[in-house]
């Protein structure tokens, strides 16, 4: 990356500074230990036995042959789980399928073996009959009053509803001068991580069922293993190593609660790592999501946003029912707009449940407002930048749900940074675009740009708690000689544990090599929360900054230790609400980091290939505590975003089985398809509430990168793609329309 | 993974000697990059492998002919992508072959995967394919009976199936070197930089006339993932053959295309989006090489 702008602030010792990863070392020389590396001499191994069918019923479970072969040691169904249920928010999936399967994914079995090779004979032996139910795939279709139901007993597969009135937008659009109207679709898509689920199962020594596994959320894994075994929840342990990346994937339970059920019935250590297969096929994913948007303008004013939304829940709840409102408070964008109404529901299908991913909610409507954004700047004749600047929330600005922005809202200045890196020039108060000298071999040149925003930490009156404990050891005169960190914030590779060590350091005066940050074990580290919501910055980086003040001011002579806890709760600081049922006012987030990237693209004419060529990345992330890891978050976000924009898609066949297997068919962007001018900008416009003004960046560094690379297309072709991904095939035919229906006169391209 | 007998080679000799006696039942690892994913995947079961992979005598490129202007390269079966990328004798000589190889895999996959393991995986989207097809070369195989020639252009009897019997190990490739007056290239669709299983590849070698520099003399065009092998474009050969390379010869090079294809739905693209994008690659290739200058 050619760029990094950042004021690291004199006043702070570690926080702003590029320290290296405290985890940096041991994964350089592959001593870092992920979920698969662990071992239990005398372990068994366990394979699952998956369903494959998309809705049917079983009629018949006959596992006596896999049993009977040698070495088997346990084969389990439905029967041996306590309470056979889980889930994130509702418990309404099964642990081991007893009647009706919903989607491919489901378990039906699970066999225990004293060797691996063993184990998957025996899974091949399980004999499982099923009698087909009737499948709903298409959202749209699962809404209709006689389509089949997927939850026997439910009044209708639409799982919830949600909808914000602010102002009066028909007669806005009645009055507008400019109305436009278009409809956008998100597929499926896969979170991608590197490390397939893994996990090793044991009784500990103090007579627990322990389990070793990657999971974002240690203590909410451990309730609902208590809570499927029917064990009270100290009786459970959850040991979380290293972890090889989550987006949100490892949120829900995947093998946590399969494992524990093979220990617990076994009582001998078990370990269970599923193939790449498994892991595509059996963890849930992004939500596919239809948007309409009607919005309209008057005198160059965007003065009304009518949108519905709406998303695809899979066969289960998952966390839909916290996503989808997410989306729906991003949904017209950080942009003033005083008459809004959006609609949106989420639906139950056959296909993967959907759940939490980068993002969670606030990645889908970006590439319908950001396009939308562009048509009406395109339709006015003014600069994109320009028309966006006249509408950027300010301090203060009012959202759709009726409530102000959280202070801290450096929105406008990322685009402004962004614009100026990619070449756009400013003439007073209009901004100029560069012109791109065309290319030598034929493609068309296209340059596009795109802002987003998501919310830092759990929103809608949720408490965002994560509790921090802190033991400083002090010298003869009372000073900070070393630190122990203890929080159970599961390290997914984004850097949390260096962050967290950043602050801790700070505050107790130390350099960062003296804190030592605990790996997390429920039962030594304290619950921080998920390591999700972009928020252990903010929320996390609170408890340490806290407990480290709590603890030095426990100093006294003579004492050579203190120690403190402290748990921060968003509720107390900055508190937030649910939607009013009627108008959806609420006061939606606690705060929020704010993204604009452009994007310069290739596209062939002619195959509709698109390659992206140079992309620019500049975040309003309050403060920068680690500018390098920043860079590092920018580049996978960019890398995701970029995936999302050309090249993702999960796919199913038309009988609901799994098309995209494996890696070789779910294509994301290798090292190649990533443009070599990448340009990441750090704006710092504090949240006075944020650990010396952080707010978190996770997620947001790859939530304008498929709207700016979309707009990149249009502005190198003439074309709209409205439904990702943007691939070869998909711009094609997006230029094959718009040739065809200016051949018939209507005229439309440029 | 099922298990299976695994023999290393130590020779030659000692290679044909076990496909003598095990040959109906053995598959013959050279990169891998390819078996072993079928082995892993289980859609190949062999119950014996015979890893070559240790045969020098095979890596190597030689270069037949005089010296200054040989009349074709002779590469050793596993030589690799990278190899057959990075050589000056095939850069120079075979350079349709070298364009192509550069396609295949990732960097990684080229510093493992054969040439010779491309021809026999036979998949109607291995990238040298076409290549191979368009330069008429001729695989040489060897058994305890001897050695036996097969032009690429009978070696492919099906999806995935060959000419080789099962006693052959192909012991090298003989590709006729490109004349001065011949000009060629490879396109190639993919989805991605790397790692991308062709859409579709097109690949073109013409003999253009030194006196009237748009006219074909010659044609060689290889068509990949588009019918179930790789195959010739014969109609479209001989649309362009003797006939200079303009607007009315392209059209017609580009009708004939259509006829010769059976493109397929498949995850990675549509039959429909096939067949426009072979008239695409036709068109991009013949006007590319119909210029001018190649």
């Amino acid at each position: 990356m050619s760029e990094t702008r950042s004021e690291a602030r004199p006043e702070t010792r570690s926080v702003g500074r590029s320290v290296s990863r405290v985890d940096a070392l041991e994964k350089v020389l592959g001593r870092a230990r992920y979920p698969a590396d662990f071992s239990k001499p005398g372990m068994c191994h366990a394979k699952v036995v998956w369903t494959g069918e998309p809705h049917a019923r079983i009629t018949g479970l006959d596992t006596s042959a896999a049993a009977a072969l040698p070495g088997v040691v346990a084969v389990l169904t439905s029967r041996d789980v306590p309470r056979n249920e889980f889930g994130l928010i509702e418990s309404d999936q099964q642990v081991l399928a007893a009647d009706v399967v919903r989607w491919t994914g489901e378990a039906v079995a699970v066999v225990i073996a004293q060797t691996e090779e063993l184990a998957e004979q025996a899974r091949d032996l399980v004999r499982v009959t099923y009698e087909p139910l009737p499948l709903v795939l298409d959202p749209i279709r699962a809404m209709a009053p006689d389509a089949p139901l997927i939850h026997a007993g439910q009044a209708s597969n639409v799982m919830a509803r949600w909808k914000v009135r602010h102002g009066d937008v028909e007669a806005a659009l009645a009055e507008a001068d400019l109305v436009i109207e278009a409809e956008y679709h998100v597929p499926l898509v896969e979170h991608a991580y590197l490390q397939p689920e893994a996990g090793l199962g044991y009784i500990d020594e103090e007579g627990r069922v322990t389990v070793v596994v990657a999971g974002q959320w240690p203590h909410d894994d451990v309730r609902q293993i208590a809570n499927a075994l029917a064990l009270p929840p100290e009786r459970v342990r959850e040991i979380v190593p290293y972890i090889g990346g989550a987006f949100g994937g490892r949120e829900d339970i995947s093998l946590q609660i399969m494992v524990a059920l093979a220990v617990f019935r076994t009582q001998v250590p078990v370990k269970m790592v599923w193939t790449r297969e498994e892991s595509m096929r059996c963890h849930g994913k992004r939500h596919p999501f239809t948007m309409r948007y009607r919005w309209g303008a008057k005198g160059g004013r965007l003065t009304a946003a009518k949108v519905e939304l709406i998303a695809d829940a899979g066969a289960y709840s998952s966390s839909s029912k916290a996503v989808v409102p997410g989306a729906v408070s991003v949904a017209t964008g950080p942009y003033e707009i005083p008459n809004v109404s959006i609609d949106a529901c989420v639906v139950h299908t056959n296909n993967p449940p959907t759940m939490a991913m980068r993002g969670f909610g606030t990645a889908q409507p970006p590439v319908a407002y950001e396009q939308h954004i562009d048509k009406f700047a395109r339709a006015l004749g003014e600069d994109p930048v320009s028309f966006r600047l006249r509408h950027l929330w300010d301090e203060g600005s009012i959202q759709p749900t009726g409530s102000p922005v959280p202070p801290g809202v450096g929105v406008k200045e990322t685009l402004r940074r962004a614009a100026s890196a990619a070449g756009w020039r400013q003439d007073g108060d209009r901004w100029v675009r560069p012109d791109l000298p065309p290319l030598p071999d034929g493609r068309r040149r296209g340059l596009g740009l795109a802002t987003a925003f998501k919310n830092i930490g759990y929103s809608f009156g949720f408490h965002d708690r994560s509790t921090a404990r802190v033991t400083v050891a002090l010298d003869e005169r009372g000073e900070p000689e070393r630190a122990e960190l203890f929080i159970a914030a599961a390290e997914v590779g984004m850097g949390v544990h260096t962050v967290l060590a950043q602050v801790a350091a700070e505050g107790l005066g130390l350099a960062v090599e003296r804190v030592k940050v605990h790996g997390v074990d429920t039962t030594r580290t304290p619950n921080a929360g998920s390591s999700s919501a972009s928020r252990h910055t903010f929320i996390s980086g609170n408890a340490v900054m806290e407990a480290c003040r709590l603890a030095m001011a426990q100093r006294a002579p003579g004492k050579r230790q203190v120690e403190a806890e402290y748990t921060f709760d968003s509720q107390r600081v900055r508190p937030t609400t649910d939607f009013d049922p009627e108008t959806g006012a609420c006061n939606p987030h606690i705060t929020y980091g704010y993204v604009t990237q452009a994007a310069e693209v290739a596209v062939d004419p002619v195959t509709g290939a698109v390659e992206v060529l140079r992309m620019v990345a500049a975040q309003d992330v309050g403060k920068a505590i680690n500018p390098l890891m920043i860079e590092g978050q920018v580049g996978g976000g960019l890398h995701m975003g970029l995936g999302y924009a050309i090249m993702e898609e999960f796919k199913l066949r038309e009988d609901g089985r799994v098309r995209t297997r494996n890696f070789s068919e779910y294509l994301v962007p290798t090292t190649l398809d990533m443009p070599a001018d990448l340009t990441c900008i750090n704006v710092e416009v504090p949240d006075p509430a944020g650990p010396y003004g952080a707010k978190g960046l996770g997620e947001h560094v790859m939530i304008p990168t498929a709207p700016a690379v979309l707009n990149a297309i249009r502005d190198a072709v003439g074309v709209d793609v409205g439904e990702l991904p943007a691939g070869p095939e998909r711009v094609w035919r997006a230029m094959e329309a718009a040739r065809a229906s200016a051949a018939s006169g209507k005229g439309v391209a440029r | 993974m099922n298990p299976f007998e695994l023999h290393i080679a130590a020779s030659l000799p000692d290679a044909l000697d076990y496909l003598a006696r095990y040959g109906q039942e053995t598959a013959v690892l050279a990169g891998g990059t390819d078996l072993v994913i079928r082995i892993r995947s289980g859609r190949e079961i062999p119950a014996r492998v015979l890893d070559i992979s240790r045969l020098k005598e095979l890596r190597v490129i030689r270069e037949e002919g005089t010296d200054a202007n040989p009349a074709a390269l002779r590469l050793g079966a596993l030589v690799t992508h990278a190899q057959v990328v990075e050589s000056a004798a095939t850069r120079a000589h075979t350079p349709l072959l070298a364009e192509a190889c550069a396609t295949i895999g990732s960097p990684q996959i080229r510093n493992l995967g054969t040439i010779g393991g491309n021809c026999i995986t036979a998949s109607r989207a291995g990238d040298a394919l076409p290549a191979l097809l368009a330069m008429d070369a001729e695989l040489v195989f060897l058994s305890k009976a001897g050695e036996r020639r097969v032009r690429m252009a009978d070696f492919f009897t099906g999806p995935r199936t060959t000419a080789r019997r099962r006693d052959e190990l192909l012991g090298h490739i003989v590709v006729p070197a490109r004349a001065a007056d011949e000009r060629s290239c490879y396109l190639k669709l993919g989805q991605r930089k790397a790692l991308a299983i062709s859409v579709i590849s097109v690949a073109f070698q013409l003999k253009m006339d030194a006196a009237a520099p748009r006219r074909c003399l010659t044609a060689a065009i290889a068509f990949g993932n588009l019918a179930p092998t790789v195959i010739r474009a014969r109609k479209v050969e001989e649309a362009v053959m003797g006939r200079d390379l303009d607007e009315a010869t392209i059209a017609q090079a580009v009708e004939a295309a259509v006829g010769e294809v059976s493109p397929r739905d498949d995850v990675r693209a549509s039959a429909e989006y096939r067949l426009a994008m072979v008239r695409a690659l036709v068109r991009r290739g013949l006007e590319r090489l119909g210029g001018a200058a190649s």
